[in-house]
């Protein structure tokens, strides 16, 4: 047999590297602003595109997709050549994945900003993006199958175990959470509701956190800490059991994004005891990592490079021990819907993927350009502000998670609330302020990276063909000796494919099966009734506003939330919520039963503050909505939403499409009247109109139900 | 020479406690009340804690490798040192006296400001000082030196994973090379075993005690089992306590009750009745003689204690105690006549106190009693 020549494609490679430098700066540059907003409501410039309920998920989609995204390809690409000693497979899919993915970016950016949005949470693309996703998405598990069947190496490294366990899975998570219904060429309702939406919606939201920060990141701290460091990986043994285990484990997990929430306690149950059961798979990847480096703990003294690499897995050691604790019931009830969520989420980001992505591109840049780092000083610097940016960030929003959380369940002797809502806000807007400080200081170490890398750029010699030699494979493959027998499976790629498949549908299977098929899981409340033309026009335009970025719509079964907002949430108020808005986080307070008479405020109320919440609310942080004031609701797609429900399985009566304009301006018309009785003066057409409706609806359902049920 | 260094970080420290000191001594017990500037405070006492090991270890350093030379550049360093020290202190300080004028109050509003920047000054200033003594102790000690230590942490973190050392490798080097990436043999820890197998362990025990044997509360009890309980200390609060304040005895407060009510009004109620009570395009106005359910502490009370949920005006009691709510009820009543600026046009019957007025206002609160009088 004779050595075969070959190249690596190295263009791809820089290419992703660049994109993910770039989104990397832009996604933080959008984190900052909005953490900006959050101190001072004035930033969010009265302007709909710039408010914090669009801007959020310009962020979060932005760091996950646009920066961690490219990321993982550029990792992905630069290894799996080099671990499988052929080029890709194919230049030209290499190519449309890159330019695909950018549009994919660049447009999701844009629609999130016009307010074509889920309102899922990470999912908020509409379907249009998401079949694109989903395109690409098999455009690039082409690329790596097709690369890993013509190979010149016979067995699979653990690297691309996790690359193919993650390919598969997100797949599955992304197609199932991504199910909608079209009324529009862009939008579209989501093809579940409440409770069944929530429970699939988590399952994939923290299997994304799972299968696309994690996974693949675990694979390519496998090719590079080694590289990096010059050492052997720990222990192979150790490598197969935490794969196997983290995967089937993971997927599990999700329902612990909704303790104390109406989903049902079994499901409840099953998502803590396997989140504490993911701790030790977790802890396996990161020791086995941070145990690569023995006797190399002396060059991590000396190179940046190493040094991110060890805080990024450090910080996913402590993120993967978080999780479980937040996932005790006793520890969730203090911190659910408060910022110890986003300070979790944060050490994650910021610690494991930010800083293993600025290690491996300082590392690899200038390899690909043949020359050494512009300023390895540079980098030092940008390694110590990164640390002290999150901490600053994690430190002052782990203190306003706790103090919130005690806030709000904190009452006086006499039985009462020790404090209104909005104080339990106020008092951690300092907190805030410090975190958005924090978030700038490591914002600005990206930027140093980005001068560095574009520095080191233009001083190298881009390599774009890396020449290579290596033997094919032979056609019948000779065992040699004593084999470990997983090292079957590593020779059978598409083994390894179905096989994650099976290990992880089975949890996501148990878990939402039940929950559509058996019914005494979501009890049916006779009162509740679908939404009005006009509700459901404001629910849309509540969607559309981001407004569940701060307010959940689920009252948990505590006695401070009962106290505050009323009677705790049940399964059966929200059948018809396609899709679900529970939220995760309260940075203003919960609005499932705002239009319940304990709650209820007048129309006027709710006019003037759309407009100036401050005015209402001295101190509120909550942005002024002015262009619902001014804006005409669009009433032209009234049949078409109608006629979606009634798709899914909302029960207008026939034809009521035809007639749903009719009654939603008679409904408009009673509201306009009534806001004239208090002094407004407006017109029945505008969207104000629409959202007051939808929020006087709000748990006035069951107002005068007397046998609810208990779940 | 050390006694230079000592005295120059004593000097500072000397220099920040005006800054501690400032807060009043009324204003302390608010200090301590507050996670914000309780968390600064603490972090600022830890930095302190660190600033005095590092002192130690930097005089240790210096007595071991001072040279003559070095001892110049010092005094220097040392001279420029505290000038920058106390220049960002005087600059620290002035700023905190700038942001009293500043809208950056509203977002502080609950903390006192003058703490909040002093404790951030401080804990700026030990940074720097940290720092500072960290670049000491890095010139006047070799490294080599400091590695002195009569526990082996390689080998014991080696027999606690089973390992073998870095120098034996080549043994269970299994022969992999993937790109140059070679993979060691040595087993997943024992105790990682143990702890995997221990948390899987808790699934079963955790689901039987929740699922099978019930004997720990699903959350629809736990919520009952609050309830009870809030209702019983409750209870024992109000038997116990003069506290206990409604309708049938509330009484008329005065002095720093109604700065306390003024202070609750502002919070709860001027966006439907205006700062100073004169009622806007939601609320009515409550400085006029022009009563919708009645005037007076009594019926005030009442009004707040169960709001008119159909006009809008919202019940209080879960939000306010009872003796909060005759506060402000107080202050609402002492407001009475002022006639503030942009008053709202009359609403209402006339109140007066002696009016029979005060029984056609019960007739509409108490509807039952309403029909029996009639």
């Amino acid at each position: 047999m004779e050595k075969q020549t070959f190249y690596y494609d190295n263009k791809i490679v820089r290419n992703f590297a660049l994109a993910t430098t770039i989104w990397g700066v832009v996604g933080m540059l959008v984190g900052c602003i909005i953490a900006f907003q959050l101190v001072f409501p004035s930033w969010n410039m009265n302007f709909a595109p710039t408010t914090f309920g669009r801007m959020r998920p310009v962020h979060t989609n932005a760091v996950i997709f646009a920066f961690v995204g490219n990321g993982i390809f550029m990792g992905v690409y630069y290894s799996l050549q080099r671990l499988l000693k052929a080029r890709m497979f194919s230049d030209a899919l290499s190519k449309v994945h890159f330019w695909g993915w950018q549009l994919i970016i660049v447009f999701g950016a844009l629609s999130l900003w016009m307010g074509h949005t889920s309102g899922k949470e990470y999912a908020e693309l509409q379907w249009p993006i998401d079949i694109a996703i989903t395109l690409i998405w098999v455009v690039f598990g082409i690329n790596m199958m097709g690369t890993i069947l013509k190979r010149r190496e016979r067995h699979l490294y653990v690297a691309i175990w996790f690359f193919i366990g993650t390919w598969v899975t997100v797949a599955l998570l992304h197609i199932v959470n991504s199910f909608a219904l079209p009324y529009s060429w862009i939008d579209g309702y989501s093809w579940y509701a409440g409770v069944q939406d929530a429970l699939v919606q988590w399952w994939y939201g923290h299997n994304a956190v799972a299968f696309f920060l994690t996974t693949p990141y675990l694979g390519l701290m496998y090719y590079f800490v080694p590289k990096a460091s010059n050492r052997p990986v720990y222990s192979y043994k150790w490598s197969i059991i935490h794969f196997w285990a983290l995967i089937f484990i993971y997927i599990w997990a999700g329902p612990h994004h909704l303790l104390y929430t109406s989903l049902p306690d079994w499901a409840q149950s099953v998502g803590v005891v396997f989140s504490i059961m993911l701790i030790l798979p977790s802890w396996g990847g990161m020791l086995n990592g941070l145990l690569t480096l023995r006797g190399a703990w002396d060059k991590v003294r000396e190179d940046p490079i190493l040094k991110f690499m060890v805080v990024a897995i450090t910080c996913y050691g402590m993120a993967t021990f978080e999780g479980p604790m937040l996932s005790l019931k006793s520890v969730n009830a203090i911190t659910h819907y408060t910022d110890w969520t986003i300070a979790h989420v944060h050490v994650g980001a910021l610690g494991w993927n930010g800083f293993l992505t600025f290690g491996i591109l300082y590392w690899l840049i200038p390899r690909i350009f043949r020359t050494e780092l512009y300023s390895k000083k540079l980098a030092s610097i940008h390694f110590w502000i990164g640390v002290i940016g999150i901490i600053m960030y994690a430190i002052p929003m782990y203190w306003a998670g706790f103090s919130q959380g005690l806030m709000w369940k904190s009452f006086t002797p006499e039985g009462t609330l020790t404090y209104q809502f909005l104080e339990t806000v106020t008092s951690i807007v300092p907190m805030y302020l410090l975190r958005a400080v924090g978030g700038t200081i490591y914002l600005t170490g990206a930027i140093l990276m980005a001068f560095n890398l574009f520095k080191t750029m233009q001083k190298g010699n881009f390599l774009a063909e890396e020449k290579m030699e290596a033997f094919p494979l032979a056609k019948v493959y000779k065992k040699t000796g004593n084999e470990y027998w997983h090292n079957w499976i590593e020779r059978r790629p598409m083994q390894l494919l179905v096989g994650s498949l099976i290990v992880v549908a089975i949890g996501g299977a148990v878990e939402i099966i039940p929950t559509f098929l058996i019914k005494s899981n979501v009890p049916t409340i006779e009162a509740v009734k679908p939404y009005t033309p006009l509700e459901l026009q404001g629910r849309d335009i509540y969607v559309r506003e981001g407004c569940y970025t701060c307010h959940s719509q689920m009252i948990r079964p505590f006695r401070d939330e009962v106290v505050r907002y009323g009677d705790y949430s049940k399964a059966g108020e929200f059948v018809y919520d396609h899709p679900f808005q529970w939220g995760s986080k309260r940075t203003g307070p919960d609005l499932a039963r705002e239009g319940h008479s304990k709650l209820r405020r007048p129309d006027s109320w709710h006019y003037n503050h759309m407009l100036a919440p401050e005015d209402i609310s001295p101190g509120s942080i909550m942005p002024p909505y002015p262009w619902l004031l001014t804006d005409d609701l669009d009433t032209s797609n009234t049949a078409a939403k109608i006629r979606a429900m009634m798709t899914l399985g909302v029960p207008y009566t026939k034809d009521f499409d035809q007639v749903a304009n009719n009654d939603l301006m008679k409904q408009a018309n009673n509201i306009v009247a009534n806001l004239k009785s208090e002094g407004i003066e407006t017109k029945p057409t505008k969207e104000i109109i629409a959202v007051i409706a939808y929020l006087q609806r709000l748990g006035s359902d069951i107002e005068n139900v007397d046998d609810l049920p208990v779940r | 020479m050390k006694r230079k260094i000592f005295s120059t970080i004593a000097l500072v420290l000397v220099s920040t406690a005006p800054l501690w000191a400032q807060p009043k001594p009324s204003e302390a017990s608010s200090f301590f009340s507050n996670p914000l500037q309780l968390m600064l405070g603490s972090i600022a006492l830890i930095l302190l804690f660190v600033i005095y090991i590092m002192a130690k270890v930097a005089r240790m350093a210096i007595n071991k490798n001072m040279i003559a030379e070095r001892k110049k550049r010092m005094n220097k360093n040392v001279v420029s040192a505290v000038a920058f020290l106390l220049f960002s202190l005087i600059n620290k300080s002035s700023f905190a006296a700038d942001a009293n004028g500043t809208n950056l109050n509203s977002i502080t509003a609950s903390i006192s400001k003058e703490a909040l920047w002093i404790s951030l000054s401080v804990i700026i200033i030990e940074i720097f000082i940290i720092a500072y003594l960290y670049r000491l102790i890095r010139r006047f000690s070799g490294f080599g030196e400091a590695k002195k230590s009569s526990f082996d942490w390689d080998k014991f973190l080696a027999k606690w994973h089973r390992s073998t050392p870095v120098e034996s490798e080549g043994d269970i080097d299994l022969g992999h090379n993937y790109d140059g990436i070679r993979e060691l043999d040595n087993p997943t820890p024992p105790w990682w075993r143990l702890a995997f197998a221990l948390t899987i362990l808790f699934a079963p025990v955790y689901l039987y005690r929740y699922h099978v044997a019930h004997s720990a509360p699903l959350q629809i009890e736990e919520l009952e089992i609050a309830i009870k309980k809030g209702e019983a200390d409750k209870k024992a609060y109000l038997a116990t306590a003069t506290n206990a304040i409604d309708e049938t005895n509330v009484v008329l407060l005065e002095g720093g009750d109604l700065a306390s009510g003024a202070s609750i009004f502002a919070k709860n109620c001027v966006a439907c009745h205006g700062n100073n009570g004169e009622g806007n395009a939601i609320g009515p106005n409550l400085t006029d003689p022009n009563w919708l359910h009645g005037g007076g502490i009594v019926n005030v009370f009442k009004s707040v204690k169960y709001g008119w949920p159909e006009k809008g005006m919202k019940s209080w009691q879960d939000d306010l105690s009872s003796y909060e709510m005759a506060q402000v009820a107080s202050y609402v009543t002492s407001i009475q006549g002022t006639n503030p600026a942009g008053a709202k046009e009359p609403q209402g019957e006339i109140w007066s106190e002696e009016g029979g007025d005060v029984k056609a206002v019960d007739t509409e609160v108490v509807a039952d009693s309403a029909t029996a009088e009639m």
